[in-house]
């Protein structure tokens, strides 16, 4: 070969080479394979369920801890609202932030601006839209409770457009907007939806549920001077309460055990054919879905029950338990003797087994917690897959009777049968004698009218008895917070929780068999090697007792001369009107200066 | 790793007491338990567990263990053989060479109580011929499989046990504790195996014309790699108490997953060069093409037929099935002119043009010139005298610029994820959209970020290049940097996606030294060479859309690593100091108490209170305080062989950098009380002595260690907890001088001593090369920081919290065997 044949050669294997590669045009296209595109999304109705269905959003198991916000329990966590209360200079934006998060919003809105496209029947399209505005209407429901003033975009931002700079708009705008969703999802959402997601009766109950945040909120919160529109959302509870009893689809579960049903909802595999729950969130092992909190439910993780909720409870006969003389100075057996059958199903109680323990369970004391332990959301068994396999009622047909006659309460409009129909079927459930309209009005439960002061006119001492319902009905279902919000006594968390009465040292009983099972001992003694035995043979259980902050094994309020068990000594302050509302973030204060701070937050 | 207290008394007492501080008071042990942890405190001896007074059904732990060494290695030890045959022969005249060899190396992990290893084999054949005298072809190919076995439960689990749980109880079944529930997941709580096969070929043809003036090359590469893993968990047992020994671990599941990698890369360029007397001219023009694709399959399914028979085919549970894919191109035209005049002169220029997948059609190419001169002092003549000595001199410049596509591969295509549900939805999981897609990209700002740069540089070579020196110094411009862009209202509800947001510019330099030598010792040659480098950058940003120069971002001017902080003065001694300085602002959570004994800052804009700016034009009480970027970057290299010896020692390190730790590691309680206490934690500030009565009580340790004496010289606060916690980030998780850290090191990163057989002992054996070795990898570093951190994972996680896999010495053995 010649030099210029060679070069050619060496040319054409070259070109060779770029033929095979470089005549790819789309070479440099690249898509991926994991991801939808927007473009081609959206058109059929398996596109919207795809989309809503990832909008999801649902209490779970987790809510059993919730009450330690609120005082049904005394807890030893970072909660915000303690943290204020018991901070010793006046907290900042910097100090307590709220949530200001936005993302969830721009989910909702942009499937609501792009739903549209479609092609399928309008009732579908409607359907769909209905619950994208479901879960704005909770959004935003959640961000005036935080800022009261909020504000409102019923649209994706970008970021060049203006309204990112938007101030707040007023309450009574975002509120409005907010019932306007919910006003179009009830009429919308279909009845029958996919077991696990909402459906027209858990869309109605959560229009139920903010009209009456909003309506009690307005009508004691006079900061917002709102309290002549209150009236409004009351109806708006009645309506949609009304609809879903009207549905007879949902009743309250009763099997005719009263000591076990109400227990039942609470620790049951299969809960999707109880006709109580409204909307379900369903958990099971072996789909990969398990949640097991005994530890955190049971024992001394952070939060206790209070004493103040059990004394809440009636006595088995509807009587008060308060009203006993020397009720503070019960002891724990005592405490739960004839009581009202749910503190039983809520809280462990002296005769209580633990599963795989053949002998009674004896509680066990801890300083800075009640002595109390949990029994709601408890699993009492010692297997794992059933552990973790309990449903999770989210919302069940109690709270659709009890907002219904707390509205007409409030209304003035409540009659003995709509307790009947209502109130009082929760309590036949556990065996309880009703609850008489009458009797309550004309005899206002003293206590409860310290609590609550600021509830006036004829119906006070029956809004009193569903105040009660609903504290001791949802115990530990995280709603106790939202109801001393709404109903203007945040100053009740000033009251640090107290815990189980011990009158000084000596030997307790905790079983309720009457032999003792615990031995008190002064601060300073030493537990002996050789433990004293009870008449069961079986050693005591030794714990020391002395002031907060010391030595001792266990607080008492007067430390070796007994008292109730103390969890916290910081002093705690309510400051009003502020710390209901949360501060706005500083920073986007200086992100976007049309912001103000709200309520003499800084 | 750093070994904490393991002192059961102590820790129970300070873990309580730090809580106790605080309004969330949880740790509470009771009287029984400090009864016997000064037991075993004072007599280690004694049994660590027993019957639970309080619950005689079950046990009670009382441990004084260090986890580190239950769980790991001091080190790990490794070995590695290699056989080589290479040779070559003429065939018509014409060169044929091979080279074939074989490797295979073991390296172990660190786990003690389970099997962790990792082996390598590997064969690699090469031949090069020569078909015509003009035509050079050359094949390389490996083939290597790697194979880690390792448990099913993740080590650096350990650190989150306290040295008072056990592991084991007395009757043999793994504890009722953290640590007896991780021993059970890593020794019968399952496996997890990885395999990976790999492929890789490289044929290269180089022809030669015009005498030798033009070279034409291609070559192409195939790199293919089949990954695929094994993983399973099944239950294990946990003895709760005596006669209670119960199941956990769920229903078991197996997992497998199968991934292929593909990587293709094609060059194709000529070369044309051509001396005409003092005149060398070059040109050179190109084309180059890379192709990456990665898909994988991975299947879960729970519930094994048989705890015994981990096999996805035998298990009947719910199944999960996933999908991952990514694929990037880029195609790149270059060229190169280049002039040489009389050995001494030195010009050339270049150009590229790269398109990339990554980027949007419209933005996609971009074109990356360049220009470089040189001047080779040392051939002028007038420098002829010299050259004894000075036996190299060259003098550099250059200005040029890169492309850089540092985004993902196809995050310009708005999509939305999908996931499973995490909600049982009819009774299932289902696929669902994860949410609204990002943010659309502007294409006219989602190109190729560009690099430019500046050099100067000079190389000296002395004494006929045995010491040679080589300096450079550059500014490099970053334009259209690809970050992520400004800080917009939450109320957006996504962050602004990546894209050319930011200039930048990094000046920087760098020294190298080589000493290199060979003379006689002993009759037979000795020869080494020693390289230092040492090198220096520092990057500010000239350009970020940051109006309010927020600092939670960039903004113009900001260096990178930059450490805004607060002054440390000390901590509080009275009542009086507390009430004249307003720290609320940085309380963690709000919540905790300013007491005796906390940190004091200094008030640097004197209003009386310490706060934190947000901003840098309103900084308040923060300060530069230093700066977490590496400077003095320095290796070194030593080589040295004699008489089939040799030896080779490697150092690096970074000479200046600040860390400031925020890490539980470091803090330990005064970040959360969940784990472990460190030595250095004990001395922190206490107000009073215990009383007569108090100090009965105590273990002799807790006495011997001076914790029952008031410290007001204290190295660290009053002993809360949450005071350092990250997670909200203030108190002592904001930066302070008092507590930053020196983060320089200088680490003994290997050390190898081979010895290799004579020769002629050898050679009946028709055995070219026979070498035996030893290496030490991370054996030793010269650090303040060690004791607390590993030096080199401090640039781990955003937060530089040094969290990292337990740091490991290894040690191997080897050899060589070459025929």
């Amino acid at each position: 070969m010649n030099v210029k044949s060679k070069i050619i050669l060496g040319i054409i294997s070259g070109g060779f080479i770029l033929t095979i590669t470089a005549c790819q045009k789309d070479f440099l296209d690249r898509f991926p394979q994991t991801s939808i595109t927007p473009e081609v999304f959206f058109n059929t109705e398996e596109d919207l369920s795809l989309y809503i269905n990832g909008m999801l959003s649902m209490n779970d198991r987790w809510t059993y801890v919730g009450d330690q916000s609120s005082d049904n329990a005394a807890t030893t966590a970072a909660i915000t609202l303690k943290t204020m209360m018991t901070s010793k200079t006046e907290p900042t934006s910097e100090t307590a932030g709220g949530d200001w998060s936005w993302g969830r919003l721009r989910t909702i809105n942009y499937f609501l601006e792009n739903y549209q496209r479609a092609n399928v029947a309008a009732d579908v399209k409607n359907h769909y839209a209905g619950l994208a505005r479901y879960y704005r209407a909770i959004f935003y429901h959640g961000m005036v409770k935080q800022y009261s003033d909020v504000p409102w975009y019923s649209k994706t931002l970008t970021p060049s457009d203006e309204a990112l700079r938007d101030g707040q708009s007023p309450r009574t705008l975002v509120v409005d907007s907010i019932m306007a969703d919910l006003d179009f999802a009830t009429k919308n959402v279909k009845e029958q939806v996919a077991l696990g997601t909402p459906g027209r009766d858990a869309v109605l109950l959560m229009q139920a549920k903010i009209a009456l945040h909003e309506g009690t909120y307005r009508l004691y919160h006079s900061e917002l001077n709102l309290d002549k529109t209150a009236k409004n959302y009351f109806d708006i509870v009645e309506k949609a309460t009304s609809q879903i009893i009207a549905t007879n689809k949902y009743s309250i579960y009763s099997t005719g055990k009263p000591n076990e049903d109400y227990a039942a909802l609470f620790e049951s595999q299969d809960l999707s054919q109880n006709k109580e729950v409204i909307l379900l969130n369903a958990f099971d092992q072996n789909k990969n879905r398990g949640q097991a909190l005994n530890g955190y439910v049971f024992g001394d993780y952070e939060q206790s029950p209070s004493r103040d909720l059990i004394q809440t409870y009636l006595m088995k006969d509807g009587s008060r338990y308060t009203d006993i003389p020397n009720y503070d100075k019960k002891l724990y057996v005592q405490e739960f003797e004839n009581r009202d059958p749910r503190l039983m199903q809520t809280l462990v109680y002296p005769q209580w087994l633990r599963q795989p323990d053949k002998s009674n369970y004896v509680q066990k004391l801890n300083k800075n917690f009640s002595g109390y332990h949990q029994l709601k959301g408890y699993v009492n068994s010692s297997d794992q897959i059933i552990m973790n396999g309990v449903d999770f009622p989210v919302h069940r047909y109690a709270e659709v009777l009890l907002m219904y006659a707390e509205a007409k309460a409030e209304l003035g409009t409540l009659t003995q049968a709509d307790l009947d129909k209502s109130a009082n079927l929760l309590r036949r459930r556990v065996g309880m004698p009703d609850l008489k309209m009458d009797v309550a009005n004309a005899n206002p439960d003293p206590k409860l009218a310290a609590d609550y002061p600021n509830v006036k006119g004829a119906f006070r001492g029956v809004i009193f008895e569903i105040r009660r319902e609903r504290r001791v009905e949802f115990a530990f279902e995280n709603s106790r917070y939202d109801d001393l919000m709404r109903w203007n006594v945040g100053k009740l968390l000033e009251r640090i929780p107290e815990g189980m009465y011990f009158p000084g040292v000596g030997n307790y009983d905790m079983t309720g068999d009457g032999v003792a099972d615990i031995k008190l001992i002064p601060d300073g003694q030493t537990i002996p090697t050789d433990r004293e035995k009870n008449s069961l043979g079986v050693p005591l259980v030794y714990y020391s007792i002395g002031n907060f902050g010391g030595n001792a094994g266990v607080y008492l309020k007067n430390g070796v001369n007994g008292g109730t068990m103390v969890t916290d000594v910081n002093v705690r302050r309510f400051v009003e009107p502020m710390y209901y509302y949360r501060p706005v973030p500083a920073k986007q204060i200086i992100l976007n200066p049309n912001l103000k701070q709200v309520f003499g937050w800084k | 790793m750093p070994d904490p207290v393991t002192d059961p008394y102590i820790f129970s007492k300070l873990l309580e007491l730090s809580t106790n501080n605080t309004p969330w008071d949880y740790v509470n042990y009771s009287d029984e338990h400090y009864q016997w942890a000064k037991e075993r405190s004072d007599n280690p001896s004694l049994e660590d567990v027993r019957i639970d007074p309080k619950d005689p059904k079950r046990w009670a732990y009382m441990g004084n263990n260090n986890w580190n060494q239950y769980f790991l290695n001091n080190s790990a030890h490794s070995q590695s053989y290699n056989l080589t045959f290479s040779g070559g022969a003429k065939v018509n005249e014409l060169p044929f060479k091979y080279y074939l060899s074989g490797d295979y190396t073991k390296e172990n992990g660190l786990s003690k109580i389970a099997t962790d290893y990792w082996t390598r084999k590997g064969m690699r054949g090469r031949i090069n011929i020569a078909p015509f005298q003009w035509l050079q072809l050359d094949n390389n190919t490996s083939l290597y499989n790697t194979h880690r076995e390792s448990p099913a439960a993740s080590l650096t689990d350990i650190y989150y046990l306290t040295p008072i749980q056990v592991a084991k109880n007395p009757d043999g079944t793994w504890a009722n504790t953290d640590a007896g529930r991780l021993a059970a997941r890593l020794s019968d709580g399952g496996k997890s195996n990885g395999d990976t096969f790999g492929f890789q070929n490289t044929f290269n043809a180089v022809g030669t014309f015009l005498n030798g003036d033009l070279k034409v090359a291609a070559d192409a590469s195939v790199k293919r790699e089949y990954y695929k893993s094994n993983g399973y968990a099944k239950k294990f047992k946990i003895g709760f108490g005596p006669n209670d020994i119960r199941e956990e671990g769920g229903t078991g599941y197996v997992n497998e997953s199968r991934t292929d990698l593909n990587n293709t890369v094609f060059n194709l360029y000529a070369n044309y060069n051509k001396t005409i007397g003092k005149h060398n001219f070059g040109a050179m023009v190109g084309y180059n093409q890379e192709e990456y694709i990665y898909s994988s399959t991975y299947v879960n399914r729970n519930n094994l037929i048989s705890s015994t028979l981990p096999y996805l085919g035998l298990t009947t549970g719910e199944m999960t099935l996933n999908a991952g894919y990514s694929s990037y191109a880029t195609r790149s035209y270059f060229g190169r002119l280049n002039y040489t005049f009389n050995e001494r002169y030195i010009l050339e220029g270049t150009g590229r043009y790269d398109g990339s997948s990554r980027f949007p059609k419209a933005s996609r190419w971009g074109f990356f010139p360049s220009v470089s001169g040189a001047w080779i002092v040392s051939n002028e003549s007038f420098f002829e005298s010299l050259k004894p000595k000075i036996s190299n001199l060259k003098l550099r410049a250059s200005y040029g610029s890169l492309g850089n596509q540092n985004v993902g591969d196809f995050s310009y295509i708005q999509t939305m994820g999908t996931s499973l549900s995490g909600y049982l939805i009819n009774g299932n999981q289902q696929y669902v959209v994860n949410g609204a897609p990002p943010l659309t990209i502007d294409p006219n700002s989602y190109t190729w970020e560009n690099v430019s740069t500046l050099n100067f540089g000079a190389d000296l070579g002395l004494f006929n290049d045995k010491f040679f020196v080589g300096y450079d110094n550059y500014i490099r411009n970053t334009t259209g940097m690809l970050t992520a862009g400004q800080e917009l209202p939450g109320v957006l509800g996504t962050s602004v996606p990546r894209q050319n947001a930011a200039d930048l510019r990094t000046k920087g330099w760098e020294l190298s030294v080589t000493y290199k030598d060979q003379f006689e010792l002993a009759n037979k040659p000795f020869s080494f060479d020693a390289k230092v480098v040492l090198s220096d950058s520092r990057a500010k940003i000239r350009k970020f859309k940051n109006d309010e120069r927020l600092l939670s971002t960039y903004f113009n001017g900001y260096e990178f690593g930059t450490i805004y902080g607060l002054q440390g003065d000390g901590l509080f001694k009275s009542a009086d100091e507390i009430k004249a300085l307003d720290e609320s602002g940085i309380v963690p959570w709000g919540a905790l108490n300013i007491v005796n004994g906390w940190p004091k800052f200094k008030d640097i804009d004197g209003n009386g209170k310490i706060e934190r700016g947000l901003t840098e034009t309103n900084l308040k009480d923060l300060q530069v305080i230093g700066n977490s970027a590496d400077r003095y970057r320095i290796g070194f290299n030593l080589n040295m062989n004699w008489g089939g010896f040799d030896a080779s020692v490697f150092l690096q390190g970074v000479l200046k950098r600040d860390f400031y730790p925020r890490h539980y590691l470091f803090w330990g309680p005064y970040q959360q009380p969940y784990a472990n206490i460190y030595p250095w934690h004990l001395d922190f500030y206490r107000e009073t002595s215990d009383t007569a009565e108090e100090r009965a009580k105590h273990s002799q340790a807790y006495l011997n260690a001076g914790l029952a004496d008031a410290n007001h010289d204290a190295a660290y606060p009053v002993l809360q907890s949450w005071l350092a916690d990250v997670n909200d980030g203030k108190g002592l998780a904001i930066p302070n001088t008092q507590y930053m850290l020196n983060g320089s090191y200088l680490r003994l990163k290997n050390i190898t001593f081979g010895y290799t057989l004579p020769h002629e002992l050898l050679e009946k054996w028709k055995i070219q090369r026979l070498r035996i070795f030893f290496s030490g990898e991370n054996l030793f570093e010269f650090s303040q920081i060690k004791k607390y951190v590993d030096p080199e994972a401090i640039n781990n996680g955003t937060d530089g919290s040094a969290w990292a896999y337990p740091f490991q010495r290894k040690f191997s053995v080897g050899l060589n065997l070459d025929f």
